[in-house]
């Protein structure tokens, strides 16, 4: 049996630049550290260069998770869509029932 | 039986689905389904016995409702991730404006 259920946070932007400056805005590291500063080490995969980057997201005490973002271009500026999803292994199988259920209440993406 | 296990009834997915909703008697569960009510009964004990619904007595009836925690916790991370990636990405846009001042 499959249940797999999924949450996550998407955020989507608009910003005036180019796709190639937000790529590089957010892969040069010291770029990087001005904006993202969460505290601890995040390993980063171009799953598409250019295009879709994958950060490897494991706050200490946390399950690890990813955090994909998406870059389209839109005119002359960028369309970046941000997707954090966890797939929860931590609150175990108790959890997936509230996920297959609770759908409705929470701007979340499940599968089933 | 695991509780994914519990879950794979598709009835008593049905009753999660519906308490999802808000709570409800064993009465009113029942009479969503064409199943006999005792056997709506043994599902829920199933459920119940498993951490997924609890139960409370009201008058004669045992009104259901989901177990609030791990939707609370869930709850919980995603408004916290969503504050977090709104300000990330606010911070990202100041990052760009000042990469546009250097490059000029």
């Amino acid at each position: 049996m499959a249940i797999q259920a999924q949450c996550s946070v998407r955020l989507t932007r608009r910003y005036p630049d180019p796709p190639p400056e937000v790529w590089a805005a957010l892969t040069e590291p010291q770029s990087l550290a001005r904006w993202l500063r969460p505290g601890f080490e995040v390993p980063q995969t171009e799953v598409e260069p250019g295009r879709v980057l994958e950060l490897d997201w494991r706050p200490p005490g946390e399950e690890p998770s990813v955090v994909r973002i998406e870059l389209t271009s839109d005119g002359a500026g960028t369309i970046l869509v941000l997707d954090h999803a966890r797939v929860d292994a931590r609150i175990g199988m108790r959890s997936l029932a509230f996920w297959v259920g609770a759908l409705a209440r929470f701007p979340l993406e499940a599968r089933s | 039986m695991k509780a994914l296990e519990a879950l794979a009834d598709p009835t008593r997915r049905t009753i999660v689905e519906l308490l999802a909703e808000g709570e409800q008697t064993a009465g009113d569960l029942a009479a969503s389904f064409p199943t006999s009510r005792p056997a709506v009964s043994r599902h829920l004990r199933v459920l119940r016995e498993h951490g997924l619904v609890q139960a409370r007595a009201e008058g004669r009836e045992r009104v259901y409702s989901l177990e609030p925690e791990p939707l609370e916790e869930l709850d919980e991370w995603l408004s916290r991730y969503r504050s977090f990636w709104t300000n990330r990405l606010d911070a990202l846009g100041v990052e760009l404006r000042r990469r546009r001042k250097e490059n000029r």
